[in-house]
């Protein structure tokens, strides 16, 4: 008997469609919605794109305003103050990313190898605590310590420094940024962290310890390498925000004085904008912003994927 | 920690704070090259008196015109009721003290009156607080904007010139001879108004209110009393006076810094001391011999900095002072005693003398030498901000001119003004309102929350009577406006390099805002810079040249053209 070389065929595409949405209508039920808030307000609003390339004015309206081509990137793109700004940010970006990013994971390593629960639970309360409490609120508390006569200076003092605004010296401003941020969030961070570290296998640690590995080999060994999926996917995601850092903050803290190197690509369209209310420079540096992060996101994504195999897709 | 008074003490002096401040904040005039429209020196309190002071005439003949007090006509010309009443709708703001009592309006004593007299009715729409901005675009966006839109021009770029050619705003022009003839009887009669009021092209676009009277304004040096005369010291006047002072703080006072200067290391008094000065809302331009002039492009500039830089070096400024948010800020770090002087807000500084127990007295503006002169006190202007606009699809522009229109009346003015006929206010025999005993007794409501609920302080466009007789607590408490106006009378202050608010076109508003966008930018940081030693000196010729690179000559072109436009119109 001859093998039929003829495969079964498959059936068409669109009737294996329509069995699966009936055999599985429930579950597409269910995501209508979700699909319809993605579909509303994430994909519908992108038409309004079209405003960075008009001098969009609110009377004339989408139809109305005049064309203006690729003005406002070239303005932004050539700005003196602009390109400080586009540099500050992935300064910033990096000092976060390279400071900032560690800082949850060894934070939940650490609470991982602690064996009474009341304490580690009384840690881990404690310290994201600060996620919680606003960001206009720890930013009067940051810029009440580091005035001249705040708790931070008599620290200072009391190591034999000089008294010094501390949010005015240029060369503290980003370790105050960062530092701030990286003390809000570290314990929110690490939340992700610890629950994929609860889900790792407890015979892998028992087998390790009869072939004779210590605390730190088991780390290195067990505990890390269950980590790192997750933490390649949140690092990818890191880089694809990395144009994007938000002006509320910056807004806050800084002051003319640090403006060399505080002034990011929001605060100064935030001025800008507020200015001229500019509707359409806005959206502009904005475009511009989401093009790199899509760049980035793109090329760190392939990168993971070939170093390490795991990636986001 | 700072010791802190009872809960309401402290309640009571942010409501009056907040009180204050908005109550001036319907002093500011639109968003294209302003000056503030308030007042300068005499502080008379009739309105008959207007154009006797210095300062008027000073800048009166810098501008070329003379200087004239207008009465109100024998008899209004509008007729209330109107004939076909119906109903409009306004946009304006509602400030918190005034939301505590009414979350609408329509529910307040004076606007009662004012629909029983004009026989229109009117429905208000208020932002919700913080969001007047988005607010309103989001009311242009949506092509829904109500009839009347109170003082909202500043949030539409390019000013209600650009609104009214991009279709937003009405063209009132042809209209308010006929349905505001009230209002139109002071344009003809106020040439300086008329051109205060219009575009370069004498068309009108918004309606204004309109004060006749002088007030001094209400920014001054603010020494503390008590330790003036615990240290037998006169009150500073010259620069050098002022270091003395500085000195014995420095020495008596340890831990308390003796200045605190504005946030942006710009005072606008100081800097008026060395003849380039604006006020401290942060005005720069100002106009010297027919010229438009800016701070930043002046070479007595660099000793203004020089100064400051030197008292910085010798701990007379605060070294925190970029971090103090704003002038009422300044205003609570003087009072609460961390700062020796400030150039603060008389109103607020008296009233926080009794909530907070010290003693305070305010100064006359600084001088290098004592027997200068000094040119940048407020000027009287007799358009005074708060430009109402008409929305251009509005199907009731007459009816919301009628309404305003009557404001601008006698009977009506008093309304606005002053409140509820009868219950809040009488005419006088002299034409002039007077409050009744009820109105200051401050038995319904606390004295400054009176101006709120018995009255509207801050409300759609007027004819504007004096602070001195037109707010309660002036009235009931004479000793706040003698806080204010002690210096009112100094003869060796005028306004004679102040600007008057100019009108723009779209392009010319556009320019500008880039420009400037730019120029504060990088000025802003170098003077901050210069002032705390991280610049030198030295480098204060290279900053200038930027700044013209940045576009600072264009921008004074401009403003030079509108000047010019202004004047011929």
């Amino acid at each position: 008997m001859t093998l039929t070389a003829e495969k079964k065929e498959k059936a068409p595409f669109s009737n294996r469609l329509k069995r699966n949405f009936i055999k599985h209508r429930s579950l597409y039920l269910i995501a209508l919605p979700i699909a319809l808030f993605y579909l509303l307000f994430k994909y519908v609003p992108m038409f309004g794109i079209v405003i960075s390339f008009q001098d969009y004015r609110p009377g004339k309206g989408f139809w109305g305003s005049d064309f203006a081509g690729l003005k406002h990137f070239i303005d932004f793109l050539t700005n003196p103050t602009a390109s400080r700004t586009i540099r500050n940010t992935l300064v910033i970006n990096l000092y976060q990313l390279i400071f900032g990013f560690p800082a949850p994971i060894i934070l939940a390593l650490l609470l991982n190898e602690l064996k009474l629960p009341l304490f580690k639970k009384t840690v881990q309360t404690i310290s994201y605590m600060p996620h919680f409490i606003s960001l206009v609120v720890i930013c009067g508390m940051i810029k009440d310590f580091s005035s001249t006569y705040g708790v931070f200076n008599d620290v200072i003092t009391f190591l034999g420094f000089e008294r010094d605004n501390l949010l005015g010296n240029v060369d503290l401003y980003r370790g105050i940024y960062v530092g701030s941020g990286i003390w809000k969030g570290i314990g929110w961070g690490s939340i992700l962290y610890l629950a994929t570290l609860s889900g790792a296998d407890p015979n892998l640690y028992e087998a390790a310890v009869i072939d004779g590995a210590g605390r730190w080999k088991q780390m290195v060994h067990i505990t890390l390498p269950t980590i790192i999926p997750i933490a390649i996917l949140q690092l990818i995601m890191r880089i694809g925000s990395m144009m994007s850092e938000g002006a509320e903050k910056t807004i806050l803290l800084y002051s003319p004085l640090v403006y060399e190197k505080a002034d990011l690509i929001s605060s100064f369209v935030y001025r800008r904008g507020l200015q001229e209310m500019n509707f359409s420079y806005g959206a502009a540096v904005g475009l511009f912003n989401s093009v790199i992060n899509l760049t980035l996101l793109v090329a760190a994504n392939r990168l993971a994927r070939k170093a390490t195999g795991e990636s986001m897709w | 920690m700072k010791k802190r008074a009872p809960f309401w003490k402290r309640a009571l002096g942010l409501l009056t704070v907040s009180a204050l401040i908005v109550s001036f904040s319907g002093c500011t005039g639109s968003p294209s090259g302003t000056s503030t429209s308030s007042m300068s020196t005499s502080s008379q309190k009739t309105p008959e008196s207007g154009g006797t002071s210095s300062a008027f005439a000073n800048t009166a003949e810098a501008i070329g015109f003379e200087p004239i007090i207008v009465p109100f006509p024998d008899e209004p010309l509008a007729s209330y009721p109107v004939e076909n009443g119906g109903t409009i709708s306004i946009w304006m703001y509602i400030n918190s003290a005034t939301s505590k009592y009414y979350q609408n309006l329509v529910e307040n004593p004076t606007v009662k009156q004012m629909i029983k007299d004009t026989g229109i009715n009117v429905e208000f729409i208020h932002p919700p607080t913080g969001q007047t901005k988005e607010n309103f675009n989001l009311l242009v966006v949506s092509d829904s904007l109500p009839d009347l839109l109170v003082n909202a021009n500043q949030y539409y770029a390019g000013g209600n010139v650009a609104a009214v050619a991009d279709g937003v705003f009405a063209d009132l022009t042809e209209l308010v001879p006929e349905y505001a003839p009230d209002y139109y009887y002071f344009i003809e009669k106020n040439e300086l108004f008329r051109k205060l009021a219009t575009t370069t092209d004498n068309k009108i676009y918004s309606i204004y209110n309109y004060k006749d009277v002088q007030a001094p304004y209400f920014i001054y040096p603010q020494f503390r009393e008590d330790w003036l005369k615990e240290w037998n010291m006169e009150i500073p006047f010259t620069l050098d006076e002022y270091e003395a002072y500085f000195e014995k703080v420095l020495a008596e006072k340890p831990g308390i810094a003796p200045y605190l200067p504005s946030k942006n290391g710009l005072e606008g008094e100081l800097l008026g001391a060395f003849g380039i000065g604006g006020t401290s809302n942060g005005v720069r331009y100002f106009v010297k011999d027919g010229k438009v002039r800016h701070t930043f492009n002046e070479p007595a500039f660099k000793d203004y900095l020089t100064l400051m830089n030197d008292w910085y070096n010798k701990g007379y400024i605060s070294k925190d002072f970029t971090n103090v948010e704003s002038i009422d800020a300044m205003n609570l770090e003087f009072a609460n005693g961390r700062t020796g002087m400030v150039f603060g807000n008389t109103d607020t500084i008296f009233t926080l003398m009794s909530e907070l127990d010290f003693e305070a007295t305010t100064g006359r503006y600084p001088r290098i030498n004592a027997e200068d002169p000094y040119h940048f006190d407020i000027f009287y202007f007799p358009q005074n901000g708060n430009p109402n606009a008409i929305s251009a699809k509005s199907k009731n522009k007459e009816l919301a001119l009628q309404f305003l229109n009557y404001s601008f009346t006698q009977q009506g003015s008093g309304v606005a003004n002053f409140g509820e006929t009868g219950v809040t206010w009488n005419m006088g025999d002299d034409g002039i309102p007077v409050f009744t005993d009820y109105a200051l007794s401050g038995k319904d409501y606390s004295l400054s929350d009176s101006e709120y609920t018995l009255r509207l302080h801050t409300c759609w466009a007027k004819y504007r009577y004096g602070d001195d007789i037109s707010m309660i607590r002036n009235v009931a408490e004479p000793d706040t406006w003698k806080y204010r106006a002690r210096w009112a009378d100094d003869e060796t202050v005028d306004g004679a390099y102040a600007m008057p608010t100019l009108s723009f076109t779209t392009e010319a508003s556009a320019e500008i805002g880039k420009l400037t966008t730019d120029i504060n930018t990088y000025a802003e940081e170098m003077i901050l810079k210069f002032i705390t030693g991280a610049a030198s000196l030295d480098q204060f010729d290279e900053f200038q040249k930027n700044v013209q690179s940045l576009g600072m000559d264009r921008v004074l072109e401009l403003y030079q053209q509108a000047y010019e436009q202004f004047l011929a119109k």
